[in-house]
């Protein structure tokens, strides 16, 4: 058989096995590789969040060591008509608001029906602090219409005016005047005196029989309880805490539960953790349940008033003074930070994303990159995010997401926190690379095949026609060492016009002539085109390698350069050495670069791809340095 | 397997450079021509800052510059010495 075509053919066969081969090989390349990458972005960004948990550690120690502190935490506690006044002012504010939005909604509701329709009651009827309570009446009816302990319904004004006078007096200032609010005494049954705030406010809608309805807001002053002679304290240290660490809370609890102070009077500053009225609020869930662990306790995150729409963390930590535990710092943080770090998708190209999910498998971050889903509402239960949870690796790197979609996955828990970061993009991203390199591989074997057949078929030729002693001979000689092309320039030409031997002798001559401003020229144009050859089949020359490349083809115009001038010099042995040496090396750096432009494209090669280019390069190495040593010591 | 593979990558690479390095070395000592095979010396070390790069699975394409560069340095420093000693 004809050798080119035995050639081809085996190139054919050669190619389509390194194609069949390849094509699963280089799938599980991708994702490993896309798996690489997805973690080193994880590992980065919990790294960056555990650095913040430890400042805001730092930040709690340090207003946990502070004389400021455990000045406040040692103060007697006393009672505040401030906050009590506050509180009811509030509550007045929401309450109302609730009521009017109930009533315009049922515009057909009478006085009767509002007063027998429970979620009315439950709107209505709200307990304030410890004591206090909210009660509509009605002046038209000059009754009581719902009031906390129902035993007041139906009552006429004139039973309160023997408990309290001035409560009276008020009420009766009521009927004139659309809001009214002040203190007042107050007789308990046992004969004993409280003081106690009251807030009453005219509804602006009626029932659909026309009767106007008053809100009452009271609440007893003693049971707000703040540090004694804070004035004396220096406030100002916690108020520039606030500020400039971006608290978004921060609460001095004393060892009874007691709020003793609090950047935001609105936040329950004086009342006590321990009231009903408090038992759903996060920061009591939270300080019942830590209290006694004596450290400090990293919470979850948690969305506590209903105009907030982003969460908080909330840190704890006790206050000892010479063993004697004075009370408690909490301090909620927003989790701004936190945010900024995981929706970075900088390195997790079209559809990836990292998103946190706590240890309830609640979503903790919205919006995702391509779905609006509910903090704390839509529940991520997906296999990635329960391996992370159990901490179990992922047994395969493939798997769905909460769209049902197969991504490529990975996880990681936060050290201070129960919380997950799951890192994900789909799998068809990875997968969809533009260029078929199996196929282009596999046309450079078929070629490389191709091209040795052909090589193959020549030198056999020759020797065919050397042996049968016919035709014209290089050299002039027969024998193994006219076979050599090398061997046959050195001798003096004596061939035919035409003849192979004669072109090579003439294009040698040219090359030991020509200027070495056209081979630096033509070195330059050469590796120009190869970059932009080689990066077109890939990302393009705008997002090449750049950093790689460079270096790769100034080495690669030296070693044309070299090779080309090797045919100047006068010993043969350097000659030799230096025109082989640059050959292997330029087809090491020819590879390097094809590499290194596929690395940059689809991820980091196995070594293994390196290994054999660099070893060619290598010996191209030493055969320059000996043809080097041969031409300086002649 | 990879790391045993890249572990021979390395120890190859040093081997290299140190028989390069070495070969230098008595040549210079031999033939006090010193300035003539610095590159060669030059080139040695660059690989062994490869090698180290290797060994510690240093990827970044930034610091990879440096060595890549050394190199190239040396093999056109390598080209005017040949230039200049044939004068051609």
């Amino acid at each position: 058989m004809n050798r080119k075509i035995f050639y081809c053919l085996l190139g054919v066969l050669m190619g389509g096995l390194f194609w069949l081969a390849s094509s699963n090989l280089t799938k599980n390349n991708l994702i490993e590789s896309e798996y690489q990458k997805l973690t080193m972005d994880s590992n980065v960004k919990i790294n960056k969040i555990n650095s913040y948990f430890s400042i805001v550690e730092n930040e709690i120690k340090e207003l946990t060591n502070s004389e400021e502190t455990k000045n406040i935490l040692k103060q007697p506690l006393v009672s505040s008509e401030e906050i009590a006044k506050n509180n009811v002012d509030e509550k007045s504010l929401m309450v109302i608001k609730e009521i009017d939005n109930y009533i315009k909604r049922n515009p057909d509701k009478t006085f009767n029906e509002l007063q027998n329709d429970p979620f009315f009651q439950k709107i209505t009827v709200q307990t304030i602090g410890s004591d206090g309570y909210v009660s509509i009446e009605s002046y038209q009816k000059d009754i009581t219409f719902l009031d906390k302990n129902n035993n007041l319904i139906g009552e006429k004004y004139e039973t309160i005016k023997t408990n309290s006078p001035e409560l009276y007096k008020k009420i009766i200032e009521g009927i004139n005047s659309y809001d009214v609010y002040g203190f007042y005494n107050w007789s308990e049954k046992d004969k004993k005196t409280i003081k106690k705030y009251l807030r009453l406010t005219h509804l602006g809608s009626k029932t659909s029989d026309g009767v106007s309805l008053v809100v009452i807001v009271v609440a007893g002053v003693d049971s707000y309880k703040v540090a004694k002679d804070t004035a004396d304290l220096n406030l100002n240290f916690f108020k520039e805490n606030v500020n400039k660490k971006d608290f978004y809370n921060l609460f001095l609890i004393n060892p009874d539960g007691y709020i003793v102070y609090t950047n935001d009077i609105k936040a329950g500053a004086g009342s006590n953790l321990n009231w009903v009225v408090n038992q759903d609020l996060y920061l009591t869930k939270k300080f019942i349940e830590d209290r006694d662990k004596n450290k400090i306790i990293f919470s979850d995150a948690y969305v506590d008033d209903y105009d907030e729409l982003y969460p908080v963390f909330l840190v704890m930590s006790p206050v000892f003074d010479q063993n004697k535990l004075l009370g408690y710092v909490a301090l909620s943080k927003k989790m701004n930070t936190i945010f900024e770090i995981t929706e970075n998708t900088e390195n997790l190209r079209q559809t990836g994303e990292s998103y946190l999910i706590s240890q309830n498998k609640k979503l903790l971050i919205s919006p995702l990159r391509n779905n609006h889903f509910d903090t704390f509402v839509q529940n991520i239960n997906t296999d990635n995010v329960n391996n992370c949870f159990s901490r179990t690796k992922n047994k395969t790197k493939i798997l769905l997401n909460y769209n049902n979609e197969r991504t490529v996955s990975t996880n990681s828990l936060i050290s201070k926190l129960p919380w997950c970061l799951a890192t994900e993009i789909k799998e068809n991203e990875v997968l969809n690379v533009s260029f078929n390199k199996e196929l282009f591989i596999s046309i450079i074997i078929f070629l490389l095949f191709s091209l040795i057949g052909v090589l193959v078929n020549i030198r056999q030729n020759k020797k065919q026609k050397m042996i049968r002693g016919t035709g014209s001979m290089p050299c002039g000689h027969v024998g193994k060492k006219c076979l050599l092309i090398c061997r046959c320039l050195r001798k003096k030409p004596s061939f035919k016009e035409g003849s192979f031997c004669r072109s090579m002798f003439t294009v040698r001559k040219y090359l030991m002539e020509i200027k070495i401003k056209y081979v630096i020229l033509f070195s330059l144009i050469f590796v120009t085109g190869y970059f932009f050859l080689i990066t077109s089949f890939f990302k393009g020359w705008e997002k090449a390698a750049f950093w790689n490349d460079v270096p790769d083809l100034i080495i690669l115009m030296a070693l044309i350069n070299l090779f080309f001038y090797a045919f100047k010099l006068k010993n043969e042995a350097a000659k030799e050495l230096i025109r082989w040496g640059s050959v292997l090396f330029i087809i090491d750096k020819l590879i390097q670069v094809l590499l290194e432009e596929y690395s940059n494209s689809f991820g980091s090669l196995p070594i293994n791809f390196w290994l054999p280019a660099t070893g060619v390069g290598f010996v191209g190495l030493f055969l320059i340095f000996y043809g080097f040593n041969k031409e300086i010591n002649q | 397997m990879t790391e045993s593979l890249n572990l021979l990558v390395v120890g190859m690479i040093l081997i290299i450079a140190i028989v390069l390095m070495w070969r230098v070395s008595v040549i210079i000592i031999n033939s006090k021509k010193m300035g003539i095979f610095l590159p060669f010396f030059v080139v040695s070390i660059s690989y062994c800052i490869n090698a180290a790069f290797n060994f510690y699975e240093i990827n970044d394409q930034k610091l990879w510059f440096i060595p890549e560069m050394i190199l190239a340095i040396c093999f056109w420093w390598v080209l005017i010495i040949l230039i200049r000693k044939n004068n051609v």
